[in-house]
């Protein structure tokens, strides 16, 4: 009996380890020591720190008005960007997961943007959102192509969510159509039989069939919303007047601008433990809406 | 099949970790140099113009002294991150740029002291070496070139325009606005769309040319002023005013790029910027004709500024495992002949070393003769407490859209600067 | 029935349609890059007024690509190879072991998907300079892999409880031992979502730029395409006539790769579907 399960404990090891190991160094240990230096006073260069106990979470809840509104801008952005970029995804995939030629053309179209790097796609939008937008109004007439998009904190922030959905969709498309295809055709079919029309199909078998990509994408995009930074940093610059300050764009700033390393860390921790909580709780709906194959 | 996947993925993960193993290693020697042994000098540098020069510099560097290799980070974006980070990894650069003021002194305590190298220090212009020199008068950091920030202006939209001589009053600012706009031209293109630039530009306001940068930045550290009752302050907000008036419709939408392009393509008659931009202008429109134009900053003809200052600064690793060296390369790149070429020809400015080499830069040029003159200030925000212009820029754009007051900004920039 | 087969051929033309528009910013980036600076700011959307090569030649040779390709050629293989083979070990031991140590275990690989990378940053290149692998291609090569592992594994980790338990049980009754059954049974039913890690990780390695920066340093010989590209940007300057062919020469293995992985995706997972 022991010997079978100290085998059993040599086998998991062995599939486990290596990939533990290598997120342990690459994430897991370096967010340990963050939490160290979060209870400290250091400028990120010099070798001296102060230990200051909770000073740094004590500021955090009472005196940095940033930080909070980063917060609610990256909570905004979250809700806006998870429901979009989820919603487009699957009615796209949809349409594309038929074998048809022009499908498998078009998925690869919808992912080129993910291909590109960060600088050429601000670049780009750069571009098309000043000049390219000034020639289109003088052409059109229309008022939406003369808004200042990049400079009022509302519409800079539409901006940043088409971006990041334009650039990241291709990603869930393919997702969904993975799912999408994954169902067996003989449920699709049956229901046909049985009378129910395409809406029908759709919410009552297709959705729940897919839930395991819903799930994975759900959380994928809430991820990633949480920890927008390249568009950020490359694109917007946090502005117009801060406004499009993101958390990770906060804490970027507080740790290499602010030269404040032991309150940027202090952030980082206070962040995360807020995001694990909706997470957990986004995690636990959708599993229990799963149906196994 | 699998077999054959599995096999191509074991020996891709090999060779990876083979090729790993086998590069990228230095080889740092302990101790001094000796001309036939091999010396890595690593070298950090945040610009990203003149590249071409410095490559042609170090590879003379290199030939002069065999066996040693010179290792460049040219980290211009991110400078600041990417440096930390390093010295945070002990991988300290031999030889690393800082802008001076707040940011350099954080290094100091990795820098080496140059206070008993007089002979390096004389080639230098004294009022130069003040930018490096520490709170105990040791000269930490070696100063790179003169870079001047200011009002860049288009000679040939002003002459077409009719104005003969240059403004200097904020009233006689708004008069050559009207002419430029009647000669069709668009008077002012700000690059309002990064918080730096406003930050910089803000500091024009808050000169006071008879305590200069350092009576100013202290005044405001210890009370003795505040925003408020600084002389010039208020008249930031009139210059905003103006610029929004007689510039292009959404101005927080110009960024640097757009807004050098407009002065050198003579779409814009008046931006803030500095003499860095002269790479760029040059590459817009060979042609163009700009210089610098002294900021008005009130009624007083006599208060108009231009901010210079030695911004970038050399600090030697004090614990380089080739110290000799490493002084050897920053004295090469600063005060020799290849450097002075890098430095005059390449990047366009006037050096911080004494000598009487021509500067290629037009605007450089053009603020040398102020700066001859005494007329010139220090730059303030780099004595300003560390992100000054991060912080306060956002609360400029915030009056330029009419989300804050004037007060309100000059409320926050306060409690930036004395939370 | 007529009407319903109407109205969803006109939403797969809009759809495709809208692919289209997808695409028109990489046209616009691969017109750009033949145009001189001041054109590319004065006339952003027209086309260029000559076609000609010599930014590109120039950028190739001057910055070394063909090192730099190999560099990222390197670096992407070996962090693919890295991902597919410890991936889906942990995945599905995980997936399938259900005590406290797994749990444990899951946790901890899939936490860094909620930590913005910008905040351990500092963190990170401090513990690599204590295992003295600042500066090395194997450095990169175990932090870059490192870091995709989460990802991975949360979806290859969802994608394991569609493969029926009483396949393993009848391999365990027909005597395959644990790595067996993994190798010869579990691996090849993996390949859609397999396809799909590998295309997302080759992709976002190819184009890495922060932790290349990171983990290199000053090494210019370990340092990747994007970061060499990088380098000639700042707050002030940004050098688009060379950049911009890079960016374009940097971007075509990528396509290939794409339009290459394409097929295997579909086709990965119709011939699961009948089996299944």
């Amino acid at each position: 009996m022991n010997t079978k399960k100290i085998k059993n404990f040599f086998i998991f090891a062995v599939f486990v380890f290596p990939a533990l190991a290598l997120v342990l160094f690459a994430s897991d240990i370096p967010f340990v020591m963050n939490m160290y230096y979060s209870v400290f006073n250091w400028n990120g260069i010099s070798q001296d720190m102060t230990f200051v106990g909770l000073d740094n979470f004590i500021k955090i809840f009472t005196n940095d008005h940033f930080f909070w509104k980063s917060v609610q801008f990256t909570l905004k952005y979250a809700i806006f960007f998870v429901v979009i970029i989820n919603v487009a995804a699957i009615s796209i995939a949809l349409v594309l997961s038929k074998e048809k030629k022009s499908s498998s053309v078009a998925r690869a179209f919808y992912y080129v943007p993910y291909i590109i790097s960060m600088t050429a796609i601000s670049l780009l939008w750069k571009f098309i959102l000043g000049p390219g937008f000034s020639s289109l109004y003088q052409i059109t007439g229309w008022e939406f192509f003369n808004w200042s998009w990049l400079g009022s904190g509302k519409l800079a922030f539409i901006v940043v969510v088409v971006m990041t959905t334009w650039q990241n969709i291709g990603y869930y498309i393919m997702n969904y159509i993975t799912g999408i295809i994954a169902v067996p055709t003989e449920l699709l079919e049956a229901s046909k039989i049985d009378g129910a029309n395409r809406w029908q199909t759709i919410t009552k078998i297709m959705l729940p069939m897919i839930m395991p990509s819903i799930s994975v994408c759900l959380l994928t995009s809430l991820t990633f919303s949480f920890k927008i930074f390249d568009v950020i940093m490359v694109f917007t610059k946090g502005g117009p007047a801060n406004s499009t300050a993101s958390v990770a764009y906060n804490i970027y700033t507080e740790a290499f601008l602010n030269n404040n390393y032991g309150l940027a860390t202090a952030k980082s921790v206070v962040f995360v433990i807020f995001v694990l909580c909706i997470t957990a709780i986004q995690t636990k709906i959708t599993k229990g809406r799963e149906v196994e194959a | 099949m699998k077999k054959l996947l599995l096999i191509t993925l074991v020996v891709s993960m090999m060779s990876g970790i083979l090729a790993g193993c086998g590069g990228g290693e230095t080889t740092n020697e302990s101790g001094d140099a000796k001309a036939d042994e091999k010396i890595v000098l690593s070298v950090f540098d945040a610009h990203a113009y003149g590249l071409d020069e410095y490559a042609e510099m170090a590879a003379k560097f290199e030939a002069e002294h065999p066996g040693v290799t010179i290792e460049v980070q040219h980290a211009a974006n991110d400078s600041a991150a990417l440096l930390q980070s390093r010295v945070n990894a002990d991988d300290i650069p031999d030889v690393f740029a800082v802008e001076s003021g707040t940011n350099a002194q954080k290094y100091y305590e990795y820098a080496y002291n140059w206070s008993d190298d007089k002979d390096v220090l004389d080639l230098f212009k004294p009022e130069a070496l003040a930018g490096g020199t520490d709170t105990n008068g040791n000269v930490m950091s070696l100063p790179w070139t003169y870079e001047n920030a200011g009002l860049l202006y288009n000679k040939d939209l002003f002459e077409q325009a009719g104005i003969t001589e240059l403004p200097r009053t904020l009233d006689e600012l708004e008069a050559a606005c009207q002419k430029l706009e009647k000669a069709g031209i668009t008077p002012f293109a700000l690059a309002a769309k990064e918080a730096w630039a406003l930050g910089q530009l803000s500091t024009h306001f808050m000169m006071d040319k008879t305590m200069d940068a350092e009576g100013v930045t202290a005044g405001l550290s210890d009370g003795s002023l505040t925003f408020d009752k600084l002389k010039n302050f208020h008249n930031l907000f009139r210059f905003l005013d103006l610029a929004k008036k007689y510039g292009p419709d959404k101005p927080l939408e110009t960024d640097w790029e757009i807004s050098e392009n407009m002065l050198a393509n003579n779409q814009a008659a008046i931006i803030s910027m500095g003499d860095w931009c002269q790479s760029n202008l040059d590459s817009f429109n060979p042609d163009a004709n700009v210089g610098f134009l002294p900021c008005p900053v009130s009624d007083n003809p006599e208060d108009v500024t231009i901010l210079s200052s030695c911004n970038w600064t050399y600090i030697v690793n004090k614990d380089s495992k080739n110290l000799e060296m490493a002084k050897e390369y920053a004295e090469y790149i600063l005060t020799s002949e290849a450097g002075q070429s890098w430095i005059c020809d390449g990047v366009g400015s006037v050096p911080a070393v004494t000598t009487d080499r021509e500067v290629k830069g037009t605007l450089a040029n053009d603020a040398k003769e102020y700066v001859e003159k005494g007329e010139t200030n220090d730059w303030i925000h780099t004595k300003a407490p560390a992100g000054f212009t991060q912080a306060v820029g956002p609360y400029v754009q915030a009056y330029m859209t009419g989300d804050m007051s004037e007060d309100e900004v000059i409320q926050e920039f306060q409690s930036f600067w004395t939370p | 029935m007529k009407l319903r087969k109407r109205n969803i051929s006109v939403t797969s033309e809009a759809v495709l349609l809208a692919s289209i528009v997808w695409l028109l910013p990489l046209i616009l980036i691969f017109i750009n890059s033949f145009k001189p600076y001041n054109d590319m700011v004065q006339n952003f959307l027209a086309l260029p007024k000559t076609w000609s090569l010599d930014k590109y030649v120039e950028t190739w040779v001057d910055f070394g690509f063909p090192q730099l390709i190999a560099n990222t050629l390197l670096y992407t293989v070996a962090a693919i190879s890295g991902i597919l083979l410890f991936a889906p070990m942990v995945a599905y031991k995980l997936a399938r072991t259900k005590n406290t140590l797994s749990k444990i275990c899951f946790v901890l690989i899939i936490m860094p998907m909620m930590v913005p990378f910008q905040s351990y940053m500092i963190s990170l290149t401090k513990l690599v300079s204590d295992v003295n692998l600042t500066g090395t291609r194997l450095g990169y090569i175990i932090v870059s892999t490192g870091l995709m592992v989460p990802l991975a594994v949360y979806m290859i980790h969802g994608f394991v409880k569609n493969i029926p338990l009483e396949l393993e049980e009848s391999a365990k009754i027909d005597g395959a031992g644990p790595f067996r059954m993994y190798f010869s049974i579990i691996l090849p039913m993996l390949k859609p979502v397999l396809t799909t890690v590998m295309v997302i990780d080759a992709l976002s390695n190819w184009n890495d730029i922060i932790v290349n920066q990171l983990i290199v340093g000053g090494k210019t010989a370990a340092m990747n395409l994007q970061n060499a590209l990088y380098m000639k940007f700042s707050a002030q300057t940004a050098d688009w006539e060379h950049a911009l062919p890079g960016i374009v020469m940097s971007m075509i293995p990528c396509l290939i790769f794409f339009i290459a992985m394409q097929k295997h995706i579909v086709g990965g997972v119709t011939a699961g579907a009948v089996k299944g």
